[in-house]
């Protein structure tokens, strides 16, 4: 946004931007979108695993964000707000799925769809979307966003004792389909 | 964090942030941000108060338009807040 860079808020702290943007500066808000978008929208990617929904879904959660800032209690809390937003605009999105369409249990993915070979890598994120969503969830919380196994039950509502099952048997899930998809020589995960 | 998390998974995770470009998508945010409920609640209560100042002088004689008249300002302004 060059208005942004004109009034110097590109180099501004965080928090004084969000101290602006919640007095209803609109510039101030842009920057904070072009600073958070790509968190947000690579977040919300791995969740989905469909660029376009993720992307629908930052677009919902920004503006139902400028709408909302007023009410937020620290400047210092904007991003954990964020991402709490974006995890309920992820679970709203699964709720709406599941009540439009007949609920069908998870088809887990204990093994590689497709006999793997050396050619062929499994990157990340289709990695991820052969998880069931729930543990999808989990997983991406605890390794992307560094977040706590009781600060991810505090977020999605699930019970404690299933957000550690989910995040360890995700991450096994994970890394068995990471390194049947990988040549041997390199048994580093692809990103 | 107390939680063991599998090394090799968090450099995965590290590794495959994508850097996005913004400009298109800050463009469409830009283009659908509305005012905040604050100057909305402003203009809810100017439209009370101006309502309230019209029909006032009115109420004992028309006290069917009095009444009209608060429920289309009562409509108006929820229709304004839930914008």
């Amino acid at each position: 946004m060059s208005g942004s860079s004109a009034r110097g808020l590109g180099e501004a702290a965080e928090a004084a931007v969000v101290a602006l943007a919640m007095s209803g500066d609109r510039e101030a808000f842009c920057e904070l979108v072009r600073r958070r978008q790509g968190w947000l929208r690579n977040f919300l990617r791995r969740l989905c695993h469909d660029a376009a929904l993720a992307d629908d879904l930052a677009q919902q959660v920004l503006l139902q964000a400028w709408r909302s800032l007023p009410t937020l209690k620290s400047v210092t809390a904007y991003g954990a707000w964020l991402r709490r937003l974006a995890i309920n605009a992820w679970l709203a999105h699964r709720r709406k799925v599941s009540e439009s369409a007949p609920a069908q249990p998870f088809e887990e993915a204990s093994a590689p769809l497709v006999a793997p070979s050396v050619v062929e890598r499994l990157d990340l994120d289709q990695a991820l979307s052969r998880l069931a969503p729930d543990e999808r969830l989990c997983v991406v919380l605890a390794y992307s966003e560094g977040m706590s196994h009781g600060e991810i039950s505090a977020a999605t509502s699930l019970p404690l004792g299933t957000v550690k099952s989910h995040v360890r048997r995700g991450a096994q899930r994970l890394r068995g389909l990471l390194h049947a998809y990988q040549p041997r020589e390199e048994r580093t995960y692809v990103g | 964090m107390s939680d063991e998390l599998d090394p090799l998974l968090l450099r995965a995770f590290a590794q495959s942030e994508r850097p996005l470009s913004d400009a298109e998508f800050v463009a469409r945010i830009a283009a659908q941000m509305r005012p905040h409920a604050g100057i909305r609640g402003f203009m809810t209560a100017a439209l009370r108060g101006l309502a309230t100042g019209i029909a006032a002088p009115l109420r004992l004689r028309y006290a069917m338009l009095l009444a009209g008249t608060a429920a289309a300002v009562t409509l108006g302004s929820v229709l304004l807040s839930s914008l």
